[in-house]
């Protein structure tokens, strides 16, 4: 066997090590952001100083929620947790669900023709207004808040995954049913590592909205005061007028919610990081 | 070499677009009798017609010999594709059949390289051994030397993103000879390579066919690409999908490059564009 002749070839090592960015482009990238937030801060601080002097009931300074949120550590700790795990409980909860239902109705068009629309429905019926039934059913505790939590979250993963589970390449298929791989073998070494990027975009729109879903949730149990939620706590807050405290709480939530969306998006760039164009780093 | 190329001339083409369509599918039940003698592939009447009622094969009866190498030629709609996947067992002829020895190894390869992007070439390469259930050790001693034979040596860790076009499909010729095939089916694999790549392709798969021994059946709508590589080149025309005539390439093995401008290849080229032509106005 002569050697070919590889007229369109750059070496192997060169394709193989992606050049890793530098140490100076991440500080370049981060300091626009870091920008926007001074002057933010800066904005809001002169707004609050000279229009709100006399009222900063109505709009703290950013220093005085600092202050709130220094004074109150334990409240804000034990709401965050609260909240967190509910959230989490919710959008596991969403995950299994989403996902099992994207899977079986991938494998028949039956089934996704029968339960795609009331899927739709699940997304579309406004989940404030059966909130209520909910509270009937599970009671006013944090079961009701779960499953309201779950009820927003699961939508977007179950869309995507199904998306992403029926988009296998025709090509793709053929290749695997003329060697006669069996139906799992097609799903697991074909068809879900294909739909990744998919499912990680549902999973990714899911994991704030189920922070959102737990604190509607807790909005409507409304009660359970000093033991509650961030959602709770923030109804506290206001009926007392402690609004460096909200804003401290509101703060904790949005980054609760941020935290929840960047390890999901780290944990999916992690699994696909080698292939998908929408992680790999580029070379140029 | 020399040897494969004189074995198929004796071999009778049976062409018959008139096939009666009576009774061929009492004809399916006799898979079990053998095959006609030295033909690898036997395609007896098979024609396929989707549900909305469209022709897209009329019967068609195609011999092929062991270790031949046939193209199917013509313009798109001529059915070339559709009998090529016939033969692969993608797609069940309406009525007839195709007769291919039991337990022998297929291997296709598509007009996209049609590589898994979360495999590496390694991994791409292993895929097709790996469904038809080889072990791995086996796996591995093939695969590296499918990668030998196709120059992607040294690539293995590589992602399919990473890989030019041709190189794309030097993998898919790859994933598909480490399966060893005795039937090599290719549909217009070259076809969305530049005119470089696509010559050196076409070298390579010359150079592979001769030393591994497999039967191949080459799908394009490239005349030049069919002459160069076959052994016969099946024209066929289109609406409704039917071999029109097959030509016999007598060119000698190993064939070169400097082929393509001789006189004798312009000549047999001009006689096929002519026919070529006609099934394209009918």
């Amino acid at each position: 066997m002569t050697a070919t002749q590889t007229v369109d070839a750059p070496t192997a090592a060169a394709l193989a090590s992606p050049v890793k960015r530098e140490q100076s482009g991440r500080l370049r990238k981060m300091l626009p952001p870091l920008i926007v937030l001074v002057l933010f801060l800066g904005g809001w601080w002169l707004i609050s100083a000279t229009l709100y002097g006399d009222k900063n009931y109505l709009v703290p300074r950013p220093m005085q929620v600092v202050q709130a949120a220094l004074d109150n550590p334990g409240t804000l700790l034990q709401g965050t947790w609260i909240t967190l795990t509910e959230a989490a409980a919710g959008f596991a909860l969403a995950i299994f669900v989403g996902l099992l239902s994207a899977i079986v109705m991938s494998l028949s068009k039956a089934l996704e023709h029968s339960f795609y629309p009331y899927a739709v429905l699940l997304q579309t019926v406004p989940v404030v207004a059966v909130a209520p039934i909910i509270v009937l059913w599970f009671g006013y505790n944090q079961q009701s808040v779960i499953v309201i939590s779950f009820m927003i979250a699961v939508f977007p993963i179950l869309n995507n995954s199904l998306l992403g589970l029926l988009s296998t390449d025709r090509n793709h298929v053929d290749l695997f049913r003329m060697h006669r791989a069996k139906k799992v073998t097609e799903f697991v070494k074909l068809r879900l590592p294909g739909a990744l990027p998919s499912i990680f975009a549902g999973l990714r729109i899911s994991a704030g909205l189920s922070v959102i879903g737990a604190i509607v949730g807790e909005f409507i149990i409304g009660s359970g005061g000093e033991q509650g939620g961030l959602g709770v706590k923030v109804l506290f807050a206001q009926s007392r007028l402690a609004t460096g405290l909200l804003f401290a709480e509101v703060v904790a939530a949005t980054l609760l919610g941020f935290a929840f969306f960047l390890i999901v998006s780290v944990a999916g760039n992690q699994l696909i990081k080698n292939w998908h164009e929408s992680v790999v780093r580029r070379n140029d | 070499m020399n040897l494969r190329r004189s074995a198929h001339i004796d071999h009778a083409v049976a062409l018959s677009p008139d096939y009666g369509t009576v009774g061929v599918v009492a004809s399916s039940s006799a898979t079990e009798t053998s095959v006609t003698a030295g033909a690898h592939i036997d395609v007896r009447g098979a024609c396929k017609t989707y549900p909305n009622g469209t022709i897209a094969l009329q019967p068609v009866n195609l011999q092929i010999s062991k270790g031949e190498f046939v193209s199917l030629l013509g313009p798109s709609g001529c059915g070339k594709s559709t009998l090529l996947r016939v033969i692969a067992g993608l797609s069940a002829p309406t009525q007839g059949d195709v007769k291919i020895p039991a337990g022998d190894r297929r291997a296709f390869v598509f007009q996209d390289p049609t590589l898994l992007p979360w495999r590496t070439v390694e991994g791409n390469a292993h895929l097709v051994c790996e469904l038809e259930g080889v072990g791995k050790a086996e796996r591995r001693t093939r695969v590296a030397e499918a990668l030998k034979m196709v120059g992607l040596t040294g690539f293995e860790q590589v992602y399919p993103r990473n890989l030019s076009g041709g190189m794309k499909m030097r993998l898919s010729l790859a994933r598909a000879l480490a399966l060893r095939p005795q039937l090599f089916l290719m549909d217009e694999p070259f076809s969305a390579v530049d005119e470089i790549t696509r010559e050196g392709l076409q070298d390579e798969l010359l150079r592979i066919w001769g030393s591994e021994g497999f039967t191949s059946v080459f799908v394009t709508h490239n005349l030049y690409e069919a002459v160069y590589l076959s052994q016969r080149v099946v024209v066929m025309s289109a609406r409704p999908g039917r071999i029109k005539k097959i030509f016999d390439i007598p060119f000698d093995f190993p064939r070169r490059p400097v082929l393509r401008s001789t006189h004798e290849f312009a000549a047999l080229s001009a006689e096929i564009s002519h026919y070529l032509r006609e099934g394209m106005d009918e």
